[in-house]
């Protein structure tokens, strides 16, 4: 029996709190050292281009200056950044193979991580300037000359699309860089016999993930052992040391990445960079410690965007409203290139039907490159677009059908006795999608209840100010946990302390905090009696990263695993030794002892101390009291959750703000419900950005418009309100602790509630919300479309 | 360069930087005092607040050589080595940080507020919070945190 | 994200700062920095010589009299807010510096910055023109004064010359009958204003018998709306003439399309915080009268 739990479910305040409370946190650019050299790179001023010359002369003469290159002179030492199993590809050969590759297929491209030759968007590294300072980079940076023949930029993906557009890989027949088609039912006779079908296109905009803290990269060649190290703000040190070992040639053993404290990631720092290829470079060839810490510019400039899809999806229901069949047609704007490959549209396939049930279904995705920064997912990661269209088609039906959007929901809500439910289609991973465990209809009639949203309270009606009020709601499955595995050592050291490593790399998740809460309880131990080591390849040999809402789930059972047979070991050397039966121990604040006879004790130390090599239980047992365990999840765990929103809209400005907003979530028993809430939070926060505030921009030639967080709003706090949040917890069967993952959650359904909410407000205008963000231009543009809206202001 | 002499956390210093030197890179490079994080460069994000002569400033916005004189607090001064503030309990207890980045900004502001000479309301607290831009928390946890320091009061947390 | 090298000096008096405004070099008198640095550590200015203005103690006081506040040019923005006397007197000035980016950016941002700088998002060269202010300038040569409605020439464009200094402002203060409000619109706070309006009233019972009517972030400088104050003079601030203010505004105002809103839109919006405005300005003469 697992020792008694205390730990897990407590809202143990957090370790890390202390370092970053007092500022003695190390974040990438606080690493120092010794000579250590500053990078600034040269990026492309075009969107397209090819590359006639650089000309870093004058740059050179700068003093303090190392060193300018460029991609010709790295050409035939760092050569191209070859997409790896690392960055996503571990799953994707199987998914496509099982889509069938007559109907789906991805095309990528090998970059170079200096350009040589062309540019396909602004912010694309051309050239490096290595300086004693980062002010004298900067300078000399300034001074290199860039020749870039402009060739016709492509921005807007259906332009992309067509026949003639301008094409980003020229041995590409066309700028499609993936296709996925997925079918289960039969849709055609779905919708020939439907009795109400509803269309409608929903865009998801643009959106850059920017943390408070950039990227950076910091790296040293020892030359004593000749050990590249490279500190990263990173979310995956260990596919990044694969990648450094592809491209720098060097055994993996001779490289350690470790992530440092990191300023927030959400996905953008969960792929490998060119830059970390760079600056690992720089350091072996140049001699010198070499760090690049990116600017904002930069982050908008270069740092992965995401979401962006277009979705052309049609609902087919029956006179009673129930769901027959979906079609979704979308095309997702990939930016120059595709780094993480299927993960985020499948993603937003694998989620479109969320917790309804869907008897045929049809959805294609598109991905196609344009000259912008390159997307790869951002917190959500494609479910956020799917819920967006698929709660706001829900909304457009109710409407057509004369339903209520929440009777209409009920009505299509997968019950709770039909679980483990079978969706029909593949994850990502391969593996059927079984939604394992949840409730669908209790969490949603949790928030119905929280929100009022079925009382006379509700919506449609005018605030003193002449706002109209409007209600919505959306709902979310979230596959969690993704494999494929992440490792756990636990160890009790000869003098009795605990040390744990994961592979997992925290930017603020607590993982220091949770998994010594998880060790704990295994071991009968005080969780500040446990170290905890996260993001260090040297700490844990293999290892997959922070991302995907999964570390609390893989991470925590491969501590759970380790821990649990680390327990196995100490009570049975020690049983072994006193003559009893291992089944007689217990442990408890780190005391071994004999059930009933609290005297008859060992200490951690005295076991360990035994376990050490030529001790008495290293001769039977094998040296060290130490236990690994590499998880590998048999597939995806299903948290979910529900969103009411509830706002103000402004009809002459088209502002809106959130009255109030109810999450109900679903993701299993909580290892720390303060930190659960605390992401929660921070995804609503996002959503709302995603919402109402966030949007990328570029011109017709590929410039951005607002690469800087004055025309980026960020959502600050007087946009988010005070949340209601209420938690359901469904074990899941799919893990020793039965949890579920959380990270992502809360970021998924902000847009689709908003944005019905917005639309339910602005109903007697029968104004059309179809895009996220629904800035108070898009609002005032609707408004001004709309004959009512036009009428009634003329009445006045 | 330029002769700039001020005292930092109490300790007094003197440098000899370029006048293009900004105060957050005086304070993490010359003094190795790296809790004041730089975001954004120019002002929006808030995580390079420190307090100068007792007001929170954009430290990114500061040359050195204007800090001439003057009194300068970073995220290392607000407690002893090793002690924490009531007000950096407070985010401890509330969980109002979480990777920790923009945090220092943050307690900076605050503790302007804090030892400033005017009452303070919570709009006014709320406006100060809302100079800081903050990632992770959604502010949930940073309101708590600032509510208790001043004494307001706050809901319960969870409605389960 | 760093500046480019420059030349700086720090004059204690305003002679010394005068001398070194005039020296031909590509020379920039530095104030507050919260909108110069910004700039130069994005190097899109790049002076090769900056004047900190800080030490010249002269530049900062804030005198008040019978009828005008004299708010010296280096004022702190978060000074001037909280003046019980620009508090009591020239509201309008404390109610638009509450709008000013945030409190940590008006502890070092100055008045004087501010409008010299002359972001057409500004606030504060708006407020000027509603309050009819009056701008003291000091040259090595000389000193000069300019109206309001003669300091804002265009988008980050003033009548300042190269060799000139602002170096203080004469606000008047309220009089009898007289109120002001400001409305903007801002997606988020502190952000950049779509739209604005800042206005002054006199009132005589219910009718308006002058008024300033001022907008800002249109694109371009601050300006007055001539045709709205038309449509008010003399008038009832009733429901009829604010939406007559309000369309005269939306018609006559030029305007500059950004990605927050096209033309038609802003001029919309400009429309709108005119009526906003003048609302809040009417309901504080009524309350002010009972």
């Amino acid at each position: 029996m697992i020792g008694e739990t205390r730990y897990v479910g407590t809202s143990v305040p957090r370790r890390e709190d202390a370092r970053l409370l007092q500022g003695t946190g190390r974040f990438i650019d606080d690493i120092r050292l010794p000579g250590c050299h500053h990078v600034v790179f040269v990026r492309s001023s075009m969107a397209h281009g090819i590359l006639r010359g650089i000309d870093a002369t004058d740059a050179r003469t700068v003093p303090g200056v190392l060193a300018v290159l460029t991609g010709a002179d790295l050409a035939s030492t760092l050569p191209i950044m070859a997409p790896s199993k690392a960055d996503g590809g571990v799953f994707e050969e199987q998914l496509l193979d099982i889509l069938g590759s007559d109907k789906s297929f991805i095309r990528r491209e090998d970059r170079k991580p200096v350009a040589v030759d062309r540019v396909r968007h602004v912010g694309e590294i051309v050239a490096v300037v290595v300086a004693t300072d980062p002010y004298i980079a900067e300078d000399a940076a300034e001074r290199v000359v860039v020749d870039i023949e402009p060739l016709a930029a492509v921005v807007d993906p259906y332009a992309a699309l067509e026949v003639d557009a301008p094409r980003l890989y020229d041995h590409w027949p066309d700028n499609r860089s993936l296709r996925l088609h997925v079918t289960k039912g039969d849709i055609d006779a779905a919708f020939s016999s439907a009795a109400t079908v509803v269309k409608r296109r929903f865009h998801s905009g643009r959106v850059s993930a920017s943390p408070i803290e950039g990227r950076g990269v910091v790296a040293e060649l020892d030359s004593r052992t000749t050990r590249l190290t490279v500190w990263s703000s990173t979310q995956i040190p260990h596919p990044v040391r694969t990648v450094l070992a592809d491209a720098l040639s060097l055994p993996v053993s001779r490289i350690r990445v470790v992530a440092p404290d990191v300023g927030g990631g959400f996905g953008c720092k969960a792929i490998p960079y060119p830059e970390e290829t760079i600056v690992a470079h720089l350091a072996m060839v140049l001699g010198v410690a070499v760090k690049w810490i990116e600017d904002r510019w930069e982050h908008f400039a270069s740092s992965s965007h995401s979401r962006d899809q277009y979705h052309d999806i049609e609902l087919a229901l029956d006179a009673d409203g129930r769901i027959l069949g979906l079609r979704d047609r979308f095309v997702m704007d990939a930016g120059a290139a595709n780094p993480l490959g299927v993960v985020q549209p499948y993603n937003t396939i694998a989620h479109l039907c969320g917790c309804y049930k869907v008897s045929a279904l049809d959805v294609e995705a598109i991905a196609v490159v344009t000259n912008k920064v390159p997307l790869s997912p951002y917190r959500g990661a494609g479910r956020p677009e799917a819920v967006f269209a698929m709660d706001r088609i829900l909304d457009v039906a109710a409407q057509a059908i004369g339903l209520d959007p929440i009777e209409l929901r009920r009505r299509n809500l997968i019950p709770a006795e039909a679980m483990p439910y079978e969706v029909g289609i593949n994850y990502r991973d391969g593996s059927p999608i079984v939604y394992d465990s949840g409730d669908f209809p209790a969490c949603f009639e949790r928030a119905v209840e929280l929100s009022h949203a079925d009382s006379e309270r509700r919506s449609g009606f005018v605030l003193d100010d002449g706002r109209k009020v409007g209600l919505g709601i959306s709902t979310y499955v979230e596959g969690t946990g993704v494999g494929p595995f992440e490792g756990a050592l636990v160890r009790v050291d000869g003098d009795g302390t605990v040390c744990v490593a994961v592979g997992a790399c925290p930017q603020g998740q607590g993982h220091e905090t949770i998994f010594s809460q998880i060790a704990a309880d295994v071991l009968g131990l005080h969780p500040d009696k446990i170290h905890v080591t996260t993001g260090d390849t040297d700490a844990v040999p293999y290892g997959w990263g922070t991302l995907a809402s999964r570390s609390a789930v893989v991470a925590g059972s491969a501590v759970t695993e380790a821990a649990t047979e680390l327990r196995h070991k100490m009570l049975e050397a020690l049983a072994e030794d006193w003559e009893i039966a291992a089944s007689d121990l217990e442990i408890d604040d780190g005391s071994l002892f004999v059930r009933g006879t609290p005297s008859r004790t060992a200490s951690f130390a005295t076991v360990a101390e035994r376990f050490l090599p030529g001790g008495p239980y290293a001769r039977i047992y094998g040296a060290g009291l130490e236990a690994q365990s590499y998880w590998e999840p048999p597939t995806v765990t299903f948290a979910g959750g529900v969103h009411v929103a509830r706002v103000a809209v402004d009809t002459e400005t088209g502002q809106t703000e959130i009255l109030d907003y109810v999450v109900v979530h679903d993701c299993g028993p909580l290892v720390n419900p303060l930190i659960v809430d605390g992401q929660i939070a921070g995804g609503v926060a996002q959503g709302i950005g995603t919402a109402l505030y966030e949007e990328l921009h570029y011109d017709e030639i590929g410039q951005p418009l607002n690469p800087n967080l004055i025309d980026y709003l960020l959502p600050s706090a007087d946009t988010v309100p005070e949340l209601v949040v209420a938690h359901l917890e469904t074990p899941s069967p799919l893990n020793p602790l039965g949890i579920k993952g959380v990270g992502e959650a809360g970021a998924i359904s902000p847009p689709a509630a908003i944005a019905n909410a917005i639309e339910d407000a602005l109903r007697d205008f029968d104004v059309h919300i179809d895009q996220v963000p629904v800035s108070p231009s898009y609002v005032l543009g609707r408004l001004h479309e709309s004959d009512a809206y036009m009428r009634s202001r003329n009445e006045i | 360069m330029t002769s700039v002499q001020l005292t930092v956390n109490g300790a007094a210093v003197e440098l000899f930087v370029e006048p293009r030197t900004l105060l957050v890179d005086v304070l993490r490079d010359h003094l190795g005092l790296t809790g004041t994080h730089v975001g954004c460069a120019y002002g929006v994000c808030g995580a390079c607040t420190v307090v100068v002569d007792g007001l929170p400033v954009r430290s990114c916005l500061m040359l050195a050589a204007q800090a001439d004189g003057a009194q300068v607090k970073t995220v290392e001064g607000l407690a002893d080595a090793g002690d924490m503030s009531a007000l950096q309990e407070a985010f401890h207890n509330e969980h109002g940080l979480q990777c920790g980045f923009c945090t220092p900004g943050l307690l900076c502001s605050l503790t302007a507020l804090q030892e400033g000479d005017d009452d303070v309301s919570e709009t006014h607290l709320d406006d100060v919070i809302a100079g800081h831009l903050c990632r992770c928390t959604g502010y949930a946890g940073i309101r708590r945190a600032s509510r208790v320091a001043f004494g307001f009061p706050t809901s319960p947390r969870e409605t389960s | 994200m760093r500046p480019a090298p420059f030349d700086l000096v720090a004059p204690s008096t305003l002679d010394d700062a005068l001398a070194a405004v005039g020296d031909g070099v590509d020379t920039r008198p530095l104030a507050g920095g919260q909108s110069l640095i910004a700039m130069m550590n994005l190097r899109l200015a790049v002076p090769e010589k900056l004047i900190d203005l800080g030490r010249i103690t002269e530049l900062s006081s804030i005198d008040v009299n019978d009828t005008h506040i004299h708010i010296g040019a280096m004022a702190t923005q978060a000074r001037v807010e909280r003046h019980p006397d620009v508090v009591a007197r020239t509201p309008l000035v404390a109610e638009a510096l509450g709008h000013v980016g945030h409190w940590q950016i008006r502890t070092r941002g100055t008045i004087g910055g501010n409008l010299a700088h002359a972001d057409p998002a500004s606030e504060l060269p708006a407020v000027m023109l509603a309050l009819d202010a009056v701008y003291h300038v000091r040259s090595g040569s000389g000193s000069r004064t300019i109206l309001a409605s003669d300091f804002n020439l265009g988008p980050y464009s003033t009548a300042l010359t190269e060799d000139e200094l602002l170096v203080g402002i004469d606000v008047p203060c309220l009089g009898v009958g007289e109120t002001t409000a400001i409305v903007e619109v801002s997606r988020v706070a502190g952000a950049y204003a779509l739209a604005g309006a800042a206005v002054w009233c006199r009132m005589n019972d219910d009718t308006c018998v002058a008024s300033r009517i001022a907008v800002f972030a249109t694109g371009s400088r601050a300006v007055r709306v001539s045709a709205a104050e038309g449509a008010v003079r003399n008038a009832r601030l009733d429901g009829r003439a604010i939406k007559a203010a309000s369309s005269a505004t939306t018609s006559t105002i030029p305007v500059h399309a950004d990605i927050h809103a096209t033309e038609a839109q802003r001029q919309h919006l400009l429309g709108v915080v005119v009526a906003r405005a003048l609302g809040v300005a009417k309901a504080r003469a009524s309350l002010v009268a009972s």
